[in-house]
């Protein structure tokens, strides 16, 4: 099989590289918990403990080892209205979508329609940029 | 040493001399131990296209052992070819070539679903992650209450690192469908695409000619000159219609045997008159051939 190398595109699939945030000594949970809603964050507080769970890929069945808290924002606060509030930056918005999803990898054409907003061009110009943003890079 | 190149668009093959380069020289960089490196972002860009991929037929372009293979029809046949069967002629070819790039133990890879549970060892291919393969390295048990019972299984795949997918998963899965698990594109379902690609290529090229969707060496055509040009036209405007390549040939006598060469070889002729005399009032698979001034159609 012969390889190719190609500048990422609209159809180039993107997810959170969880060792981006443990390189840049970044806090992963902390973004995570700005994305749960209100039920979410009182069900697991701050100082509590969290269980891992493995959630299931629906397409791929990958398995991901996710937090409770996580799979909350997966199962409740995704499925709230404002979860894509148009007033979120949109580099916030396609963290989310992506967390929504488990960190499954969205194309800029798939975040598009996830989010409802900007369009798949601006989104691919976001996340490729000098700088990954947010830890969502193109996957390997 | 390892060379790092600036961040720009480019694409190109890097194992084989079959498909060459896709891009002028001096946009690529040269491949250094079967290695392109780009800036740290860029090498994490490598997206492998399989020949089971629609990424791959939605970006073909014609190699140089396409061509190939179409000058052997083409001299095989000895008749113009339609451009759809060259393309699939072609596909084909590809298909062929990635089979046999396979290891020899490809019957020992099995499709991964998930309701099934495999063995350390052994060797999946990954439908749904366009086809990767890897070998499974361990296997757990698996932990969501609000799932059921399965396992775990971990993967190392063959691009690099790995990962884990879920065994003994009996519950509804699109992977666990047998009818849709192939996960495999059909690749004749490109030949038009791929065809439209060829017949930009083959028209860059003085050796081959073409009239409707039919493609032959401009070499293996009879000669049709000045003289045939004028009888044609002597033909047409005596007979005060247009008239089909088959009644034209009757007066138009050009050397050969093959009725297919001459009406194609005649076609491009009058359809590339200089004097612009002719204009095909049928089709391109039936044409009719009528004059472009003074003559009813």
């Amino acid at each position: 099989m012969s390889a190719r190398l190609a500048r990422p595109t609209v159809n180039t699939p993107f997810h959170i590289s969880l060792d981006w945030w443990q390189r840049t000594r970044q806090d992963f949970m902390s973004h995570l918990r700005e994305a749960a809603c209100g039920d979410c964050q009182k069900r697991y507080p701050l100082d509590g403990a969290l269980s891992q769970i493995d959630f299931i890929d629906p397409h791929t069945a990958e398995v991901r080892r996710l937090n409770s808290l996580w799979q909350c924002v997966i199962e409740t606060c995704s499925q709230h209205p404002d979860y894509y509030s148009p007033e979120l930056p949109l580099a916030t918005a396609l963290f989310r979508a992506l967390v929504a999803r488990a960190n499954s990898p969205l194309t800029p054409s798939e975040m598009q329609t996830i989010i409802g907003r900007s369009n798949a061009q601006t989104i691919l110009r976001v996340l490729t940029g000098p700088n990954a943003i947010l830890g969502i890079v193109p996957v390997e | 040493m390892v060379r790092k190149w600036p961040n720009y668009s480019i694409s190109t093959h890097l194992t084989t001399n079959s498909y060459p380069q896709l891009l002028p020289r001096r946009l690529t960089p040269p491949i250094i131990k079967g290695e392109i490196i780009f800036n740290d972002r860029e090498a994490n860009f490598a997206v492998p296209y399989t020949v089971d991929s629609p990424e791959y037929w939605q970006s073909f372009t014609v190699s140089g052992r396409d061509v190939d293979r179409v000058e052997d029809r083409l001299l095989e046949a000895g008749v113009p070819q339609a451009i759809t069967d060259l393309a699939e002629l072609i596909i084909r070819g590809r298909l062929d070539d990635s089979a046999a790039e396979r290891p020899a133990n490809d019957a020992e890879i099995r499709l991964y679903q998930p309701k099934y549970s495999y063995e350390v060892g052994q060797h999946l291919r990954f439908s749904a992650l366009n086809n990767a393969l890897g070998v499974v390295v361990g296997t757990r048990s698996g932990e969501n209450p609000t799932v059921g019972q399965f396992d775990v299984m971990r993967v190392r795949m063959d691009r690099g690192g790995e990962r884990e997918f879920a065994v003994n998963y009996t519950a509804d899965h699109p992977l666990n469908a047998d009818a849709a698990s192939s996960g495999t594109t059909n690749a004749l379902t490109y030949v038009n695409h791929v065809a439209r690609v060829l017949a930009q290529r083959l028209a860059q090229s003085a050796d081959y000619v073409a009239f409707g969707d039919l493609w032959f060496r401009r070499d293996l055509l009879p000669d049709v000159n000045i003289s045939h040009l004028i009888i044609a036209e002597a033909v047409i405007d005596v007979a005060g219609e247009a008239q089909s390549t088959n009644a034209l040939l009757k007066d138009v006598e050009l050397p050969g045997t093959d009725s297919a060469i001459r009406a194609f070889a005649l076609n491009v002729a009058l359809a590339q008159d200089a004097e612009r005399r002719f204009v095909n009032v049928g089709t391109p698979a039936a044409p009719r051939w009528a004059l472009r001034e003074g003559v009813a159609v």
